[in-house]
């Protein structure tokens, strides 16, 4: 397989961000053409965000939009005026795939609904990417990735030594990354199983995926006796048990993060720094031991004592150190280029030991308006002309 | 909205969806098999599961060390149950058919299979310092532990095993692109995943903040959105240009609203500030009093839930999202497919 699993696939995108926009942006690296619909009363929020403020085309700047929208098109129609709607009805009955990440029922409203799209695309499978799913209560509910860590669980077990609760912020915004994952398997599981007639309609919940992601910590919260348990499993740090996860800070202020995983390599660890062999009580008494011994050494020097015994290491990189290690991580199948030489995510794997190529960076607002409305809706110049003038199809946002 | 419920359960089928029904896959282990790995190869096989593949898990033959990981139920790993729900077990001596995917993480099964179908999962690209590498150390390798940094805080780690589940829903995303690839006329070929590269990618805006010069985007940043002290424990609570005068309004306390926090690089400079102003509003209030308003306000706000709070939760429940198994409430499937989560509440194998 190459990365064209998808070829002949179309993708009608109104997703938004990085929940909807990653999650179609991995079919269009995986060969579906994904055709990404903004409107100009309404445009990627990536684009107004982290645009650069003045630019003559500032809604094209934003590195963030090119990171989640490579390898798309762009349609930028206006769905408030009836023509531009059934532009997209047309549009999508020659489709296979919607994926939106509105608030749960802005798509109904719009008149894009699963029932709407469905009506027209008898076969079409739909993927709506919403904060806590499209039924129950709070399907209504505003959110953003952070306050679903939140409300997710994740938080609770994300704390400070004071004991408050953390989110992950403007810089990571977790729930947000893993739910594309999510969302695409489920797409190519209901494309593996796809039937005429029989229209797929994923409603996926950004908060589930988040609680999901925890599955061990939620079945074991059966009783308070348990959450306990729990909470002194997260307390020992993420991953397979270990005696020991921790950071130390070290004499050039840089922190190490180290996983001791047993007894035998903490007793390698004691006769290397003469300390006493005994195991102190507790992971916090541990750590300050590593630390009081070690905070005087550079991080490259503890990097290579803890190597030495076995210990597993590594410095703690930050913003500012992710750019030394640029070099390190050029092979990665995480980030890539695109013809236009600037920096996208790529497809988190490889495939016959190749990573994937992006083919068409990341479009600006209504680049392929043309394209859409002559060459796959049928329409003539002229007709393509009127729908300029009318606004209807446009390139420039109104504010 | 009531209509699309409506319509959608007149399309649901009478039981869960088994779209990857026609798969077979082996979950196979080894001796280069690591832990950080090996609960990738787990996850991705749970998911191929829940989807309806048969999935045969091969227990090694001295065991899964898996089996003696927390959290425990009456002396079962909890995590072990979670990770193998819908998957039929087996031993070494088991002979699969030509068409079965291997997902592995051991070089040598992955090196004897037969086929191309397979998928590989990697700890890291072996490119870093020694040692093994663990969920914490890539973590901390990725730029991960800098986003829960502060100035006056250690960097902390995401709990459980999120990279080594994040590259286990890769690699079956992965997986199943093959298939459809194959189908399309794309000879199957072996897929790699690294644990690495997804920390990474999860972690993209951090690169990019570090590509572009952005320094300050991590350890010790300014940080506006944060989680805030309430008379019953946490909120988180983030707002954007658009919600400053709603802010005012929720607090009482026209600051918000002031011109010098109307755009984002002016509330960073004064994010301690304006946390402090916000604290001093939620202090007086319950979780539930402040979800309530904010979300009339429409201000996006979560309260911190921890597992048990969860569910007891109205629209966990609504959605009967968790399993309803007295002893371990397992959470389903996080999607509806035409209304119904795929996926059996079924338990792992003895």
């Amino acid at each position: 397989m190459s990365y064209d699993s998808l070829k002949g696939i179309r993708v009608v995108d109104f997703g938004i961000i990085t929940a909807g926009a990653g999650t179609s942006a991995m079919l269009a690296d995986l060969g579906a053409e994904v055709i990404k619909v903004e409107g100009p009363q309404y445009i990627d929020p990536f684009r107004v965000w982290t645009g650069v403020a003045n630019a003559e085309k500032w809604w094209d700047t934003s590195a963030q939009y090119a990171f989640t929208n490579r390898n798309k098109r762009n349609l930028c129609v206006d769905l408030k005026q009836r023509i531009g709607l059934e532009l997209v009805h047309e549009l999508v009955a020659s489709s296979d795939i919607v994926v939106e990440n509105f608030r749960a029922g802005v798509m109904d409203r719009l008149g894009l609904g699963f029932d709407a799209l469905a009506a027209v695309n008898p076969s079409l499978i739909m993927a709506s990417i919403s904060s806590q799913g499209a039924t129950g209560p709070y399907a209504q509910s505003v959110s953003f990735g952070s306050t679903l860590e939140a409300s997710g669980g994740l938080s609770a077990l994300i704390r400070s030594e004071s004991g408050q609760p953390l989110i992950s912020g403007h810089a990571l915004n977790y729930p947000d990354q893993i739910v594309s994952l999510t969302a695409v398997s489920a797409i190519l599981c209901a494309l593996f199983d796809r039937a005429p007639d029989k229209p797929v309609w994923l409603d996926i919940s950004q908060r589930e995926v988040t609680s999901y992601m925890l599955g061990e910590y939620v079945a074991a919260s059966r009783s308070r006796a348990f959450d306990k348990e729990r909470d002194d499993a997260a307390a020992a740090g993420p991953g397979a048990p270990a005696i020991l996860n921790a950071v130390l800070r070290c004499a050039d202020d840089v922190w190490i993060a180290v996983t001791i995983a047993d007894e035998k390599t903490w007793e390698r660890i004691a006769s290397r720094l003469q300390l006493q062999p005994h195991l102190p009580p507790g992971a916090a008494r541990l750590t300050a031991v590593l630390e009081d011994k070690l905070h005087t050494q550079t991080a490259d020097t503890v990097l290579r004592l803890l190597a030495a015994c076995g210990g597993s290491a590594e410095i703690v990189r930050t913003a500012a150190t992710l750019v030394g290690a640029e070099e390190e991580f050029a092979e990665s199948a995480a980030f890539t280029v695109d013809p236009e030489g600037g920096a996208v995510k790529g497809l988190p794997w490889r495939c016959g030991a190749a990573a994937m190529a992006v083919h068409r960076a990341a479009p600006p607002l209504g680049a392929d308006n043309q394209y859409v409305i002559r060459e796959l809706l049928g329409r003539s110049e002229a007709q393509y002309q009127a729908l300029l003038e009318q606004g209807v199809v446009t390139s420039t946002p109104r504010k | 909205m009531h209509d699309k419920i409506h319509h959608t359960s007149k399309l649901a089928a009478a039981t869960a969806p088994r779209p990857l029904r026609r798969l077979k896959i082996a979950e196979q282990y080894g001796a280069g098999s690591t832990d950080l790995s090996r609960v990738a190869v787990a996850f991705a096989g749970k998911q191929a599961a829940a989807y309806g593949a048969e999935v045969v898990r091969i227990e090694p033959a001295q065991g899964d060390p898996i089996r003696a990981w927390p959290p425990f139920c009456d002396g079962r790993s909890l995590l072990f149950d979670f990770l193998n729900q819908g998957k039929i077990e087996q031993t070494e001596s088991w002979q699969a058919s030509d068409d079965t995917i291997l997902l592995t993480d051991d070089p040598m099964a992955a090196a004897a299979w037969p086929t191309h179908r397979v998928v590989r999962l990697h700890a890291g690209d072996g490119a870093g310092n020694p040692g093994v590498a663990t969920e914490f150390t890539t973590q901390a390798r990725a730029g991960l532990l800098d986003i829960f940094a502060g100035a006056d805080r250690r960097p902390q780690p995401l709990p459980g095993h999120q990279l080594a589940y994040s590259a286990g829903m890769a690699a079956f995303a992965a997986l199943v692109a093959g298939c459809l690839g194959e189908r399309g006329g794309s000879a199957y070929q072996p897929i790699d995943v690294s644990v690495l590269d997804i920390a990474l990618w999860v972690n993209w805006k951090h690169y990019l903040a570090a590509i572009t010069g952005d320094k300050a985007a991590g350890l010790a940043r300014a940080e506006e959105w944060t989680t805030l002290r309430c008379r019953d424990g946490y909120v988180a609570l983030t707002f954007q240009d658009k919600d400053m005068a709603s802010l005012a309004i929720l607090t009482g306390n026209p600051f918000f609203d002031s011109p010098e926090l109307s755009t984002r690089p002016q509330r960073k400079k004064k994010a301690n500030e304006i946390n402090s102003a916000i604290e001093a509003w939620t202090q007086g209030h319950t979780r539930a009093e402040i979800v309530r308003e904010a979300q009339r306000l429409r201000v996006p706000v979560g309260a911190v839930l921890n597992m048990s709070e969860l569910a007891e939760d109205a629209q966990i429940q609504a959605r009967q999202f968790f399993s309803s198994d007295a002893k371990a409430r397992f959470p389903k499937t996080p999607l509806m497919w035409n209304g119904i989560r795929p996926g059996a509440d079924a338990g792992a194998p003895q």
